[in-house]
């Protein structure tokens, strides 16, 4: 039996555009022991930046002057398609960061899910972005057939 | 790091992330090589206090968590209960299992011929192929074991496990070479690789990541699988670089044990599609 899924390579265009309609992301960045670290973050995104609010912890400590990666996604479980975008890029700490963009940014704040204290301004460098649609044109996709695909 | 005693944020208990774990399909893999971090979303299973998933050989995402640590994503919203959360795994050591049915050459039933080639610089390496060769041969499966440079004609084989000596973080130079130049044989083939190197015990306390130059020949041809294991370096080896190694850490670090292990392994991955699977 095959499947004939779509896997669309997206260009950069259509990359940002899904990457400013949402909200919520997952920045991963190398941890203190080394490891890779994973975790959700609400987010705007600012000309060639992602933003994020966070407090000083992990995130705070890491992410600024480290290669980081940001990924946005959404499946839809119904007909089994969707799309991701990454984004590859060096994280910086934009708390203190003087020039009027910043301020801008700083005033615009973030929507954030989670409460608590947010001490933090930290930006992404949109220096590489990429992003892939699967589309299943049948509707006889199933879902271990697009765990191959997705990768 | 903590994030305890922050209103409105509450941290599950690890039954709980489980439970959340499984309710979801669709998580991010983050994995990062030479401290560049990487996602990919992948779709996913939970069994037994594993997360598996599925994806092609030859896929960056197959080469890249080959040994590697990884950090694993799920995350959901609850907009009838305004709830949001989200459950981060952590591994350092994944596992590349075959599941059954993968695409292999021939009928299910043929016997597998497989060729065990490596490049070793003093016998240590060869000696680990021949292991390989013997726990294979011990699991029904054909295997020849011969040097990388001596084989020239790679189309009678079924499959193969390619080793090679590291030395000063390189692959040995025979097996990078047999790689690259069967490279369009080997990508439509199932392919294991090992290397051997570390002069020390650490091989047996985790899985340590191949090198960058192997992880690219895995890319390429699409692997099925990669181990190291410890070395072994004489105390009279040629050249200058490895008689100053040898004079700090000359010995044998190579536990046959789990060199016959990975061979069985391999030899069950081969194993033709059980029949009565439908």
């Amino acid at each position: 039996m095959s499947h004939a899924v779509m896997l669309e390579v997206l260009d950069e265009v259509e990359c940002r555009r899904l990457l400013a309609a949402t909200d919520v992301g997952r920045v991963a960045f190398v941890g203190p022991d080394g490891f890779p670290v994973v975790l959700p973050v609400n987010y705007v995104v600012d000309g060639d930046l992602v933003a994020l609010r966070t407090s000083s912890g992990e995130k705070a400590d890491y992410l600024p002057l480290h290669r980081v990666a940001f990924e946005v996604d959404s499946f839809e479980r119904r007909n089994e398609s969707g799309w991701s975008v990454l984004v590859q890029g060096y994280g910086q700490d934009v708390t203190d960061a003087v020039g009027e963009r910043f301020e801008d940014l700083r005033r615009r704040g973030v929507a954030s899910w989670a409460p608590g204290q947010r001490s933090h301004w930290l930006t992404i460098d949109i220096h590489r972005i990429s992003g892939r649609r699967i589309v299943a044109p049948t509707g006889e996709v199933t879902k271990s057939n697009w765990g191959g695909q997705l990768s | 790091m903590s994030i305890a005693a922050t209103p409105g944020v509450e941290v599950l208990e690890p039954h709980e992330c489980w439970q959340l774990v499984r309710s979801a399909e669709v998580g991010r893999l983050a994995i990062a090589i030479m401290n560049q971090p990487d996602i990919f979303p992948v779709n996913y299973v939970v069994d037994h206090g594993s997360v598996v998933f599925r994806t092609a050989e030859g896929t960056k995402l197959a080469a890249s968590t080959l040994g590697s640590s990884v950090a694993f994503e799920v995350d959901g919203y609850e907009p009838d209960k305004g709830e949001a959360w989200s459950v981060v795994l952590r591994s350092s050591c994944p596992q590349i299992a075959v599941h059954q049915g993968a695409p292999m050459r021939g009928a299910s039933m043929e016997r597998h011929r497989v060729l065990v080639t490596y490049g070793s610089k003093r016998g240590g390496t060869a000696e680990i192929a021949e292991w390989i060769g013997e726990a294979l041969r011990a699991a029904g499966v054909a295997a020849e074991v011969a040097p990388a440079v001596s084989v020239t004609d790679v189309s009678p084989y079924d499959a193969f496990v390619i080793g090679g000596a590291l030395y000063a973080m390189r692959w040995h130079k025979a097996a990078r070479r047999f790689a690259r130049r069967h490279r369009d044989t080997l990508a439509g083939r199932p392919v294991w690789l090992f290397s051997s190197g570390p002069l020390d015990r650490s091989a047996e306390d985790r899985d340590i990541p191949p090198v960058r130059g192997v992880i690219r020949i895995a890319a390429r041809i699409g692997v099925r699988g990669h181990a190291t294991f410890g070395g072994r370096l004489t105390e009279q080896p040629g050249g200058r670089m490895a008689t100053a190694i040898a004079k700090k850490s000359a010995g044998d670090c190579r536990n046959r044990d789990d060199i016959l292990a990975w061979g069985r392994s391999i030899a069950e991955a081969l194993q033709p599609v059980n029949a009565t699977a439908s």
